[in-house]
C-alpha cells in the first residue's frame, strides 16, 4: 500500500500530470476502502479511454502486492513504482499483463498514459540523450 | 541564438513579474514612512510658508500666520516613522547570517545524504539514462528533467556546496573527494547554463557518494522486549495457516530503536500457483489488520512466493543488519 508514500511525491505526480500531453483532466483518489492510496482517475485526449494511476511504494512489488492492490485498480489501469531504486519481477509485469494492467516505473507509466492500451506499452531501451 | 532569446524572455518575465506582483511589505514600510513624514513636516511646512518675505527695493512684504504645533499629530507622525524603521530592520534579509559550520564531513554526512537523495530521486525518473529521455511521445520528460534541473538539482547542489565549504577537518581523501563533487557541481551548473559545455570529465562522483553513505549516522541497537511479542504473535498466527514457509524475518527500525509505529517482516512462502498466491494475499491483509488491533502499530509485510525467490534473495540482501529468523 502506499501510507509511507514519500509526501514529495503526490505534488510531483500531479505536476507531471498538469504538463502531460495525453492528459486533459484529472482527479484524485486519496483513500479507498478505509485505507489511504494515491490513485489518479485521468481523462485523455484523442478518445482515449479514461483510466486511473496507483502510486505503489513498495521497494520491491510483488505478486502479493499486486493482489493486495485497491479493488478499482483493473483492466485499462496502471500501477506506478515510485521509488526509483524500486524493483519487481518479469513474473508480476506478465500476469499483470494478462490483466490487462501496466506496471511500471514513473517514467514507464507516463509512457504508458499515452497508449490507448496501456498494457501494451514497452518500455523503450535506456539511450544516452542528454 | 535560441539561448539569448530565452534569457532575454527571462529577465523580461522577471521585470513583469516585478511589476505584477510587488513586494507587499516594501510597500507597507513605504506607506508608513510617507504618511509619519507628511504628519510631522506639513505643519513645519505651513509655518516656513506663511513667514515668507518679499523684500523689493521699493516695498517689503511680510506674510505672517500664527498657528501651533499640533502635538497629536507630531507623536502620531514619529511613531509611524519609527514603524517603518522597525519593520524595514525586522524584515531586511539576514545576509551577514553566519552559515552552519561542521566539525567534520561524517557531521555534515546527513544532510547532504538527504539532498543528495532528492537529486538521485530526479535524476533516475527523468535523467538522460532513465528511458524518459528518448525521442517521440518520451521527448516531453525531456523538458521535465530540463526544468527539474533547475528548479530542483542545481538548489540542492548549492546547498551541498555551502556545506562542503563549512567543514573545519578534513582528512586527504575526504578533500580530494569533495574537490571532485564542487567540481562537478560547478560544471554541471555551467553545462545547465549552456547546454553545449561538455562535463562528461567532471559527472557526478559515485566515489564521493559511497564515502557519504559510509558516514551515514549508524543506528543504535537496542533490545527491545516488545518485539519478542510481536515475533510470538506473527508466529503463532503463521502457524495456525496452512502455509508453508521457506523463511520468516524480522528487520528494520523496530529491532533498532523504541521509536516508531512501524514492524517489518519479510516472508518467503513456498507457494507456486497463482491462485494460491491470490488467495493468500488476503490472509496477509487480515494479518496486518489483526495486527495494527493487537498492537496499535503497522505490520509491513513483504512477501514473496516461490515464483518470486530471485526478488526475495536480493531484497534480503540489501536488508542492514541487525534482522531476526524466527
Amino acid at each position: 500500500m502506499a501510507e509511507n508514500l514519500h509526501y514529495s511525491i503526490p505534488p510531483f505526480f500531479e505536476s507531471i500530470l498538469n504538463k502531460h500531453s495525453a492528459v486533459w483532466d484529472w482527479d484524485p483518489i486519496y483513500s479507498h476502502n478505509g485505507s489511504i492510496c494515491y490513485i489518479y482517475e485521468l481523462k485523455r485526449r484523442d478518445n482515449m479511454s479514461e483510466m486511473k494511476v496507483y502510486l505503489a511504494d513498495a521497494y520491491m512489488y510483488s505478486l502479493t502486492e499486486y493482489y493486495q492492490r485497491p479493488d478499482i485498480i483493473e483492466e485499462g489501469d496502471c500501477i506506478c513504482i515510485v521509488r526509483p531504486e524500486a524493483s519487481f519481477s518479469p513474473e508480476l509485469t506478465t500476469i499483470a499483463k494478462s490483466d490487462g494492467i501496466h506496471i511500471g516505473k514513473l517514467s514507464a507509466t507516463l509512457g504508458a498514459i499515452n497508449r490507448a492500451e496501456p498494457c501494451k506499452y514497452l518500455t523503450p531501451p535506456k539511450g544516452g540523450v542528454v | 541564438m535560441t539561448s539569448i532569446r530565452n534569457r532575454l524572455a527571462i529577465i523580461l518575465l522577471k521585470k513583469l513579474d516585478r511589476i505584477l506582483n510587488p513586494k507587499f511589505e516594501n510597500k507597507f514600510i513605504y506607506a508608513l514612512f510617507t504618511t509619519g513624514s507628511a504628519l510631522l513636516l506639513y505643519q513645519r511646512c505651513i509655518q516656513l510658508v506663511a513667514k515668507v518675505e518679499i523684500i523689493t527695493e521699493s516695498w517689503k512684504a511680510k506674510l505672517s500666520l500664527s498657528s501651533s504645533v499640533d502635538i497629536t499629530f507630531t507623536i502620531i507622525g514619529s511613531l509611524l516613522i519609527l514603524i517603518s524603521v522597525y519593520v524595514f530592520i525586522a524584515l531586511r534579509p539576514k545576509t551577514n547570517s553566519k552559515p552552519q559550520t561542521y566539525r567534520n564531513l561524517k557531521k555534515a554526512a546527513a544532510p547532504i545524504l538527504k539532498l543528495m537523495n532528492d537529486n538521485k530521486r530526479v535524476f533516475e525518473n527523468f535523467g538522460p539514462n532513465s528511458g524518459a529521455g528518448t525521442v517521440g511521445p518520451y521527448r516531453n520528460y525531456l523538458e521535465v528533467w530540463e526544468e527539474q534541473k533547475t528548479t530542483r538539482i542545481i538548489p540542492n547542489n548549492r546547498k551541498i556546496e555551502k556545506i562542503l565549504t563549512h567543514i573545519k577537518e578534513l582528512s586527504e581523501t575526504e578533500s580530494i573527494e569533495i574537490s571532485k563533487m564542487l567540481n562537478h557541481i560547478a560544471a554541471f551548473e555551467k553545462h545547465c547554463e549552456d547546454p553545449t559545455f561538455d562535463y562528461s570529465e567532471t559527472q557526478f562522483p559515485q566515489s564521493f557518494s559511497h564515502l557519504i553513505t559510509q558516514y551515514r549516522p549508524p543506528r543504535k541497537r537496542v533490545h527491545k522486549p516488545r518485539t519478542i511479542k510481536h515475533i510470538k504473535w506473527i508466529d503463532n498466527k503463521l502457524s495456525s495457516s496452512d502455509i508453508e514457509f521457506g523463511a520468516r524475518i524480522l528487520f528494520g527500525s523496530s529491532l533498532v530503536t523504541n521509536e516508531g509505529n512501524d514492524v517489518d517482516v519479510l516472508i518467503r512462502t513456498k507457494t507456486n500457483q497463482r491462485e494460491d498466491i491470490q488467495n493468500q494475499a488476503k490472509f496477509w491483509m487480515e494479518l496486518k489488520s489483526d495486527f495494527r488491533k493487537a498492537f496499535s502499530k503497522n505490520l509491513h509485510l513483504t512477501v514473496f512466493s516461490e515464483l518470486e525467490s530471485d526478488h526475495f534473495d536480493k531484497f534480503l540482501n540489501k536488508i542492514p543488519e541487525p534482522y531476526r529468523e524466527f
